[in-house]
Formats: C-alpha cells, structure tokens, sequence
C-alpha cells in the first residue's frame, strides 16, 4: 500500500466516523450552559470578597486592641473571640467559593 | 497547525461575532467529536467531551479569535478532560470503530473502512492520536508535537513507524480478491 492510499483510508475512516456521530447539542445549549458557568465563576469571586470583608475587620479589631490591651492575655482572648465570630461567614463563603462551578453535576445539553 | 486543513482554518477574519462561532461550531464539532471517538474509543467519552471542550471554550474569559488558536485550545481542553477522566477511573475497554461505523451506514458496509478501523483501534492511544492529528486534520509536526507533549523532532520518526507499520497490517489483513 502507498502512502496516498493510507491517507485516503483514513480520510474515508473519518467522513464514515464523523456521520455515525448522533445529532449535536445545538449551539444555543452549549452557549446557555457557557452563561452558567460564567455566572458561577462571578458568584465564587464575589464570595471569596465576602470571606475576606468577613475575616479583615476581627483580625484587625483585635489587633489594635491588643496594642492598647491591659495584658497579653487579655489582647489574645479578645483576638480570639473576635475571630470566632467571623468563623461562620468564612465558612459559608469559602464552601461557595470552593463548590463545584454550577453547583450540580456535569448536563449534557440537548 | 501549520499545514493542512487546519492552517487554512486560521486564515479566517479574527471576528468572534455570532456567525463566526456558529460556523466554527458547525465544522469544529464533528472534527473534534470524531478526534475523539477515534482515539479513546467510546462514544459516550467523546459525547461528554466534546460538549464540554465547547462550553469550555464559550465560557473563557477571552475566547481566542483566531481560528487556529480556538482549535488548539479545544483540542488541548478535550485532551485534558480525557485524561483526567482517564485518572478518575479505570481504563476503558475499546470499542471497535468498524461496528458503529457500520451500524450508522447499514446500507453501505465498507470493508475497507472496517479493516481501517481495525488496523487503528490495534495501536495505542498516543499512536491514534498522533496519526490522526497529522493525516486527517493535517496538523503540522510542531503542534502535534506540542499537544501530544513530544519532542519535535521526534514526531517525524515516530510518525514514519507508525504509517508503515499501519500500512503492513493493511497489506496483510486485504483479502485476495480486494
């Protein structure tokens, strides 16, 4: 066999391949699906905002004052329990931040 | 991809208007889905993956306008979804080429096309993928050489092995009276 002759097998491989292909998804679906996927990445970056709006004001809080604290151990109980509050809001927004983009499975699109 | 079918690809205008895309779609969807098909060897694989290559691809914050850069970043997108599927699970039984194939075309079996896909479904995955690139979407040996993670070089002797050894399994596996 020649090398032409190979090509041309497996040029007609792959016209009898492509048409045993089913119907594709239409290009509204897999634009629908794109949007999706844009809005959740959006979504993840606004709540990873949210996580660091949440955690910044404690730590800070509790930073100044430890600098005007009466003791060490003072400073830190209050750092500590300024943290904790904010503990709930970093948990919720990281577990959005870090969910899978669209939130459920992989569609097929039809 | 300079050579080929595909560098005329990148001689479209740079225009990522409704149309352009939809014509990409429209001729990038079977190329890419039957990339697939072929290659890993299941339909329902290149079903998932083709799909979402493209919702990949629509999604991106700066989808190329190029068509040549489009087509890189698709195939480079469904490489690594297959292979990432390929690590989630265990690896998967090949179905062969020639009975779907037939089952699609029932009036027309081509032996021909059955013994192609045979001698093709024999090789390993890399082989099918770089026989493929290069003979039927006619990619240069530097692009393959870039997607498949090969050295340039190398492309061409592994390509001039590959075409000879598939050529022989031809030869042999021809019946008589072809």
């Amino acid at each position: 066999m020649t090398s032409p002759a190979l090509d041309f097998q497996l040029q007609a491989l792959a016209e009898a391949v492509r048409r045993s292909a089913g119907r594709p998804p239409s290009l509204a679906a897999i634009r629908f699906m794109a949007a999706r996927r844009r809005a959740s990445a959006h979504a993840r970056i606004l709540a990873a905002v949210v996580a660091g709006a949440a955690i910044l004001p404690p730590v800070v809080a509790a930073s100044l004052w430890g600098v005007a604290a009466p003791s060490p151990l003072v400073a830190g109980v209050v750092a500590v329990a300024l943290s904790l509050g904010a503990v709930p809001a970093l948990t919720a927004a990281l577990a959005i931040a870090w969910s899978r983009p669209g939130g459920a499975p992989r569609q097929r699109a039809s | 991809m300079g050579t080929g079918a595909t560098a005329s690809l990148a001689r479209r205008p740079r225009v990522t208007d409704d149309d352009d895309i939809e014509a990409f779609y429209r001729t990038m969807q079977p190329r890419l889905w039957g990339y697939l098909r072929v290659t890993t060897g299941r339909v329902d694989l290149a079903d998932e993956v083709t799909q979402e290559a493209f919702v990949r691809l629509l999604s991106a914050h700066a989808m190329p306008a190029a068509w040549e850069q489009r087509t890189a970043y698709l195939f480079r997108v469904a490489q690594n979804l297959v292979r990432d599927h390929g690590r989630a699970r265990m690896r998967w039984r090949l179905e062969p080429i020639d009975e779907r194939t037939a089952a699609a075309n029932p009036a027309e079996p081509d032996p021909m096309i059955a013994r192609t896909g045979a001698a093709l479904a024999s090789l390993s995955e890399r082989d099918r993928r770089l026989l493929w690139l290069t003979s039927v979407e006619g990619w240069s040996h530097r692009d393959v050489a870039a997607l498949l993670g090969l050295a340039n070089g190398s492309v061409r002797v592994l390509l001039h092995r590959l075409r000879r050894r598939l050529r022989h399994q031809l030869d042999e596996s021809q019946e008589p009276d072809d």
